[in-house]
């Protein structure tokens, strides 16, 4: 499955349904279950006393960098998705300003097709866009202006361009492979009261990303990506992703609320799920160009 | 005054006790030297008034203020080497520390629109090599858009520019040279024969002006110390004097350096002339005292070396304290300008003149009572030299026959010079401080005509209610003072928002030129403002659509012709309301520059009248006669006029550089005025003729006014080798006023004194 709330939380929470039970949780239970055995007898105490010092590098050793970026590619997101997402963009000192949209997603194997439509403010109601985002190669993107009733085929591979003069670029939405970069596990720590791993994202190819690097901070439980610091190339602070609020809708967690600040425009957009509902077997259709038009 | 006198007295039979608070003093301010900064760019020759204080406002709101461009010429900039150099060039300098964003073909985005497709992609998309037909396609679609044509490439294709904008940490802290020294750098690692790169805008500018006016600080001081020691060593031939003299010179500057870091006053573009002006001004009264170390001077004091120095500092204190003072007063008239740098300026060479002025009768008396009185005491026959003496005893002598003869040419060549003061052209531009062979003015030179004008101004329209600059009827009322603006001679381009939606509307029809139109439908606008990023329209709208402005750029440096062009703008914005809650002003850089020199030009005349009035009051207290303080001005003004007279004769412009003229040496020309007039009264107050007061005045007075003048020419006139041209200006015009000052004091006053001196002195005893 591909992600479809990838609109109101940003590419880096992107993931990919597969397997239930990881390695990592295996390696949990096995430390548990020595804990307890630890209990009686003083052989076993000394060696706790050893899990506990080595314990991260032998029996609870945590995953590799690698291995938790696989994770989050692959979370379940479910087949497809709709949503309603209010998207606030406020200047810093500046007056806020809300946009509604109604977001619908699905996946097509290697392919996600996901319409985008605003639906408030008036002046920008029935503008949609269509994306068709095709796994390793370049997006096609339909827009239709209800101002011209036209709908337009977008090329651009500017992926660092903003999306609806938003602080998300196409970068941010999209999905990126593991292979494209290095992971380095720097530790753990606590966002909004959940443990997570810290982990440093450096692209391979220097020209393949807008970020010189990216540090994560992914949630141990959903796998999804609760903060993240993208850095520009000269090394300097870009852009600061933080997830507000997650919750477990249809058993698929997801991040209700996902705040973008990009630290040169000084500038944030908060992107807000309003209603969000997986799985309910979105005709084709929507996704298609004549029904862009016929909205 | 008579405590003036007991201070000497005390001071010159303790010797030892003065020369230790001096070394104290040393030491003090050695300590505090290291808090002495040097501010290495010209910020702070602006005026800092209501307009500046907006801009600065409006640069804090938009980004990309501050540029420099660089401009790559070549026989055709679209061939496959040359494009490929220009990004990697473009990718080099966005590297660069403090440069916040880079645009040239190589990183401009490039819109196109079709039937079906609209697109969105960099210029230079394709990765190299290109291939001739897309270079003959690029070089078509470049020499085609408004936003490149010729901001980015030349209308001939023959060279592109690379803009960089710096941040403002970088302007703030004034590491513009560190970004420039790296862009230097990058252009020289990619040298070829066939392309010649030129460096220009603000920042070059700015780097440009203060390593010039810096590098030629490090050359004057030296330069002048060592030609004053000579000059010394010639006229007194004396080791001891010289060694005493240099030692004055040197305390003077140390102590201005001081002063300097305990008032917090940086060294900089203006206040850095201070130093070599400080070591011309202290020889001068130096010069007055040991041109009175006589052997009869000795003798009458029985040989008593400390009887005979008071004596001397006696007869030369209070003329050198007024003449101190006067010059003081011709600096600190200077505040009136309203500029900071100039107040800076104006209080610490008032300062230097108290040091020198202390320096002269608290450190060179003590250093002179070390040596033995008749190493010292030695002036007449080595100094002034007999035949100065012999030929103003001459002149002294023939002034009766030659009144007439002096008074009328005198008059002639005041009256040539009046009529050439209204032929003085006033103007300021900023290239015309560079020689004609420096590298920027060059790079002015050719660049401008190609790729646009560097100066630039802003229109700044605000409202109260947001998004009001998506409204149909402000975006068209934008659209209009744009085209005006545009047809407006010597403005090289203008855009805004308006731009931005004009060519998206092109877009959406097909790339057709019919529609290369403002939307008249607001939803129409805000769905196109969708498609852009944020980052495009940062730099001409802010985040809430009620603040946007229309980036003008000039090419006139002159102050005058730039002045032109924003009364022009001014004009029909008054004449154009513009739509309801929305306010328009005139802002930027260009703004700045013309409020700037225009209140130099203006305050100059402030600034001259106060110096005069101040110099004339005290010069009266100093006579203790207002009809002589009056008289005493005439000599004084006469250099004044002679100099802006040759300023007409060879069109040189009073501009902020040669404003300060007038000013200061209205304080230094009646230096020499007041130990003559001093002298002169002395000896018609013991009953001498007015013929015997001026043979005196002219023999025992005239050899110090003559070497002053000459050392004071000297010393300004070495700022002529300097390579800022204000600068070099400034001491021409200096040394000229000096030896017009010589010229009034030696030949006009006399002549004066010799036709109606009878008269006055009448006058003032009734």
């Amino acid at each position: 499955m591909r992600s479809k709330t990838s609109f109101a939380c940003g590419g880096l929470l992107e993931s990919r349904s597969k397997s239930h039970s990881s390695t990592i949780q295996r390696k949990t239970l096995l430390g548990t279950s020595l804990m307890k055995l630890t209990a009686t007898s003083l052989f076993l105490l000394t060696f706790i006393c050893l899990q506990t010092v080595l314990g991260p590098v032998c029996c609870l050793a945590e995953p590799s960098a690698q291995e938790i970026a696989q994770r989050v590619f692959d979370r379940n997101d479910g087949t497809d998705s709709v949503s309603e997402v209010t998207m606030t963009l406020t200047p810093d000192g500046g007056s806020p300003r809300e946009r509604r949209m109604e977001v619908s997603a699905k996946d097509y194997g290697e392919l996600t097709k996901r319409l985008i439509v605003f639906t408030s403010p008036k002046s920008i109601k029935d503008t949609s866009f269509l994306t068709w985002e095709q796994f390793e190669d370049r997006d096609t993107q339909f827009l239709y202006l209800p101002a011209l009733r036209r709908v337009r085929r977008i090329a651009s591979d500017q992926k660092d361009r903003s999306f609806v003069n938003s602080d998300f670029s196409y970068e941010d939405l999209e999905r990126r492979k593991v292979e494209l970069d290095t992971y380095k596990l720097l530790g753990t720590d606590t966002i909004i009261n959940r443990p997570v791993w810290k982990l440093v994202r450096t692209p391979k190819e220097k020209s393949s990303s807008q970020y010189s690097k990216s540090e994560m901070w992914v949630d141990k439980e959903s796998f999804l990506v609760l903060r993240a610091d993208m850095y520009n190339s000269k090394g300097e602070l870009f852009k600061k992703l933080t997830v507000q609020n997650i919750k477990k809708i249809d058993g698929i967690w997801t991040a209700m609320e996902v705040r973008m600040h990009d630290a040169e425009r000084e500038h944030t957009t908060t992107n807000v799920i309003q209603s969000i509902a997986y799985n309910k077997g979105i005709s084709d259709e929507v996704f298609t160009k004549s029904h862009m038009e016929r909205r | 005054m008579k405590i003036l006198n007991q201070i000497i007295h005390y001071t010159t039979y303790h010797p030892i006790q003065v020369l230790l608070l001096n070394c104290m003093l040393f030491i003090v301010c050695l300590f505090i030297l290291p808090g002495v900064k040097i501010l290495n760019t010209t910020d702070n020759f602006l005026l800092n008034d209501a307009d500046k204080k907006y801009y600065d406002q409006l640069k804090a709101e938009f980004k990309n203020n501050e540029f420099f461009l660089v401009g790559v010429q070549t026989k055709n900039v679209f061939t496959d080497k040359n494009l490929r150099l220009l990004i990697s060039l473009s990718e080099q300098i966005e590297n660069v520390p403090g440069v916040q964003e880079v645009r040239s073909l190589a990183t401009v985005d490039y819109i196109v629109g079709s039937e079906s497709d609209f697109t969105v992609r960099k210029f230079l998309s394709e990765d190299p090599p290109y291939t001739k037909q897309q270079l003959d396609k690029l070089r078509l679609s470049a020499l085609r858009e408004k936003f490149y044509v010729p901001a980015l490439i030349s209308a001939d294709g023959t060279t592109a520019g690379i803009i960089g904008f710096v941040d403002e940490e970088t302007r703030e802290k004034h590491r513009r040279k560190e970004v420039m020294d790296k862009i230097h750098s990058i252009l020289a690692s990619q040298k070829t024969e066939d392309i010649t790169y030129h460096v220009l805008g603000w920042t070059a500018t700015d780097v440009a002006l203060s390593d010039m006016m810096m590098s030629d600080l490090q050359l004057l001081f030296p330069l002048c110390f060592t030609i004053m020691v000579l000059c010394i060593f010639l006229i007194f031939r004396n080791k001891r004097l010289v060694l005493i003299a240099a030692a004055c010179m040197l305390g003077s500057t140390i102590a201005t350096l001081g002063a300097f870091s305990l008032t917090g006053v940086t060294i900089n573009n203006l206040t850095g002339a201070v130093l070599p002006l400080c070591l011309s001004m202290a020889l001068a009264d130096i010069v007055h005292l040991m041109s009175h170390l006589n052997p009869e001077q000795l003798s009458a004091h029985k040989n008593d070396k400390y009887a005979a120095l008071v004596s001397v500092q006696e007869q030369i204190i209070t003329p050198c304290l007024f003449t101190s003072v006067t010059t003081g007063l011709g600096f600190l008239s200077l505040m009136s300008c309203g500029l900071d740098s100039m107040k800076d300026f104006a209080y610490i060479s008032a300062l230097a003149m108290l040091f020198e002025f202390y320096f002269t009768f608290f450190l060179a008396p003590q250093l002179l009572l070390i040596c033995s009185s008749e190493k010292i005491f030695t002036v007449p026959s080595k100094a002034s030299g007999s035949s100065l003496t012999r030929a103003l005893s001459a002149w002294a002598q023939s002034l009766k026959r030659y009144t007439g003869i002096t008074l009328l040419s005198a008059g002639i060549l005041l009256a040539i010079a009046t009529y050439q003061l209204f032929q003085v052209p006033v103007e300021t531009d900023l290239t015309s401080y560079l020689k004609p062979t420096h590298p920027l003015r060059k790079a002015i030179h050719y660049t401008e005509p190609k790729l646009g004008g560097t100066n630039s101004f802003n229109i700044s329209l605000r409202s109260k209610s947001i998004d009001e600059f998506k409204s149909v009827e402000n975006l068209n009322y934008i659209e209009k003072l744009q085209a005006f603006i545009e047809n407006i001679e010597n403005v090289s381009t203008a855009h805004s928002l308006v731009d931005f939606l004009k060519d998206m509307n092109k877009s959406f029809y097909n790339e057709s030129d019919e529609h290369y139109l403002l939307p008249q439908r607001r939803d129409l606008i805000e769905q196109y403002l969708l498609l852009y990023d944020g980052k495009d329209l940062d730099d001409f709208v802010n985040a809430d659509f009620n603040h946007t402005r229309i980036v003008i750029r000039i090419s006139p440096h002159s102050i005058r012709k730039q002045k032109d062009i924003l009364s022009q703008v001014q004009n029909w914005i008054e004449q154009h309301q513009p739509p309801h809650e929305v306010t328009v002003q005139v802002t930027g850089d260009a703004l700045n520059n013309v409020n700037t020199a225009t209140a130099l030009v203006d305050g100059q005349m402030k600034s001259f009248a106060i110096a005069l009035l101040l110099v004339g009051v005290l010069l009266a207290i100093a006579f203790e006669s207002l009809s002589w303080g009056l008289f005493s001005l005439i000599p004084n003004i006469i250099p004044v006029l002679l100099t802006f007279g040759l300023m007409g004769i060879f069109q040189i412009p009073l501009d902020t550089g040669t404003i300060m003229v007038a000013s200061i040496s209205l304080g230094i020309a009646c230096d020499d005025t007041l130990h003559f007039i001093f002298h002169y009264r002395d000896r018609r107050k013991t009953g001498d003729t007015v013929s015997n007061a001026l043979l005196s005045t002219l023999t025992r007075k005239g050899s110090a006014i003559i070497i002053s003048s000459i050392i004071l020419s000297l010393g300004f006139g070495i700022l002529f080798v300097g390579s800022f041209v204000p600068i070099i200006y400034f001491g021409l015009l200096c040394s000229v006023t000096m030896i017009s000052a010589l010229y009034a004091d030696i030949a006009v006053l006399p002549a004066i004194l010799q036709r109606w001196g009878h008269r006055q002195t009448q006058d003032s005893q009734q």
